[in-house]
């Protein structure tokens, strides 16, 4: 007997498709009359959503407190490249990420102390926290309000030369094999006998710990790697904006991930990213329609809502039980 | 003191409710011991109480010589106790090999590891413990099946199948026959037969066929405490289960 992946039927082949739509993307947006930053933007935030993911759609733990660790591997990675402590792009990603991942241990073993509502609640709590921290008294060192602006453009620094990617390309090229990497990683994990662990959680987490599993701390980790996810796009944000925006750490924005990892599919890895488009790019045209450019935040809601009704397992999911029933019909 | 298990005057209060009241109980490896009694007898309290999912008020548990008292869930486990429970706790959306994958994890990895980018293939006897298990509850022609689609009493299996994937050496069984039909209770009795090769079995069971046709000794009990033990003749011929438990009708 030949044991596979829990509840992962697909093969690596995925990654390939993935490889080659990252390839194409910006051609495709190209055709659609849109920029190659408009392509960034969303693969920052299918790179952050992984990471909730595979908290919400693996393990079953609902955070609003997301933002928290986007917002503290930006500011951590935009500050240490703004003053030059740490100029390389790579490295100053990977302190933001790890600081990110640290605070992330650091919240994860508070809020697991309790589950569903409550936890969500508290993440909620620490997600404002942060919130007010970055704005008040760290104002020294991140703008407050006004953000930190002049986050130099991502470059490689391999001994004597150094890869620039500061053109819209280039930082296009920067950002997606940054998401590939992530990508694959998570998909590694969730393959993995400590991922089998993570749906059984999701499932039956009593259950879980009955047959021997030490729930608590597969929850610690899965918050923690969530975490470093969240710091890792955070730090690309800020260096792929040349700005390192306040709004990373606010609620709306630890909502706006959950919205889209739940558009696109919970459970899939892929899903965000597909709903980061679908946000991104439903939020960009519908303001461009004149006549609805006043509401077109009533219209998003509702558009949201039709989504959410009619797949309950987001369009990804949607998209795979379609594929399903037709190979069934043949 | 060859005992697997050594249970001394255990007792559970719920506020001023006492569920399980100074019981001690002793049992032999290789044996099947049946717990029988009224609802609300504590039976299933003192259930959860050997499987560590409660901790209780005072008393003692011995599991091999190691006290276990106040070990939690996951450490009774890991140490050889796993339980089956009176109402079926699967993990409803993945399939039947998936879902006893769960419980072998845990057996052949232990409570925790950080295995996050190891394979299926690489933990050490899974495939032959799932296989296994599969087999012993005889679900392998549902191997592929989404355990929330099974019949009912293919979920009673495989509710079975997840305690004995968890590799016990004890292995307790609350009503494992419960809601079965005739044909299927059948099949739970052989099956409980066959397991008592390889574990010591401690049953909680109200189909009295079942429990005098599978049990080496019984302990009845009434308000929390033991009122019988002994063996199947003994437990049929006392006049204190007659009256309390068995209404005065024969068998």
């Amino acid at each position: 007997m030949i044991l596979r992946p829990v509840g992962d039927r697909t093969g690596w082949w995925i990654e390939g498709a993935l490889a080659l739509f990252l390839v194409v993307f910006p051609a495709l947006l190209a055709l659609c009359g849109v920029g190659t930053d408009l392509g960034t933007r969303i693969l920052i935030l299918g790179l952050f959503g992984i990471g909730v993911d595979l908290l919400f759609g693996y393990t079953g733990l609902l955070s609003f407190g997301q933002a928290a660790f986007y917002g503290t591997g930006g500011f951590v990675t935009a500050h240490l490249l703004v003053t030059h402590v740490i100029p390389n792009s790579l490295g100053a990603l990977a302190i933001g990420t790890l600081v990110a991942a640290l605070f992330g241990a650091l919240i994860g073993s508070l809020a697991l102390r309790q589950v569903g509502l409550y936890f969500a609640m508290l993440t909620l709590a620490f997600g404002q926290l942060f919130y007010f921290v970055e704005n008040s008294p760290l104002r020294a060192y991140t703008g407050s309000e006004n953000g930190l602006p002049g986050v130099p453009k991502p470059s490689l620094w391999l001994g004597g030369t150094t890869i620039d990617f500061s053109s819209s390309v280039g930082t296009y090229v920067f950002v997606a094999v940054i998401y590939f990497v992530g990508f694959f990683i998570a998909r590694r994990i969730v393959r993995s006998p400590f991922g089998a662990v993570l749906r059984a959680i999701r499932e039956n987490p009593e259950r879980a710990q009955a047959v021997g599993h030490l729930v608590s701390r597969y929850k610690l980790v899965a918050f923690t790697i969530a975490a470093a996810y969240g710091g890792l796009a955070g730090g690309l944000l800020g260096m792929f904006q040349g700005y390192m925006p306040p709004e990373a750490f606010s609620i709306d924005q630890s909502g706006e991930i959950i919205v889209m990892t739940v558009i696109g599919g919970p459970g899939t890895l892929i899903g965000p990213l597909v709903g980061a488009a679908v946000w991104t790019f439903l939020r960009q045209g519908l303001q461009d329609v004149d006549v609805i450019a006043g509401i077109w935040k009533l219209i998003l809601g509702l558009i949201f809502i039709l989504l959410i009704t009619f797949f309950r397992r987001g369009l990804v999911g949607g998209a795979v039980s379609l594929w399903q029933r037709v190979r069934a019909a043949r | 003191m060859s005992a697997m298990l050594e249970v001394r005057d255990l007792t559970k209060r719920f506020g001023g409710l006492t569920a399980v009241d100074g019981v001690s109980l002793t049992i032999e490896a290789g044996t099947i011991t049946a717990l029988i009694g009224p609802n609300g007898a504590g039976k299933s309290t003192f259930f959860k109480l050997l499987a560590g999912e409660i901790a209780p008020t005072s008393g003692d548990i011995s599991f091999k010589g190691e006290r276990i008292t106040g070990y939690g869930v996951t450490r009774t486990c890991q140490l050889g106790i796993g339980k089956s429970h009176q109402i079926t706790q699967i993990f409803p959306s993945l399939n039947v090999t998936e879902n006893l994958m769960i419980p072998a994890l845990a057996a052949r990895r232990g409570a925790f590891r950080g295995d996050m980018f190891g394979s299926m293939r690489r933990v050490d006897g899974l495939a032959a413990l799932v296989e296994g298990t599969l087999a012993a509850v005889g679900l392998a022609d549902r191997a592929g099946m989404r355990a929330g689609d099974l019949a009912y009493g293919e979920k009673r299996r495989l509710e079975i199948g997840l305690a004995l994937a968890t590799e016990p050496e004890l292995l307790l069984l609350d009503e494992p026959a419960a809601g079965m039909s005739p044909s299927e209770t059948t099949e739970t009795v052989a099956l409980i037969q066959h397991l008592r090769t390889r574990v010591t079995i401690v049953i909680v069971e109200h189909d009295m066929d079942v429990v005098f046709g599978l049990a080496d000794h019984i302990m009845v009990m009434q308000n929390g405490a033991t009122i019988a033990y002994g063996t199947p003749a003994e437990i049929r011929a006392d006049e204190r289960v007659r009256e309390a438990y068995l209404g005065g009708t024969d068998e």
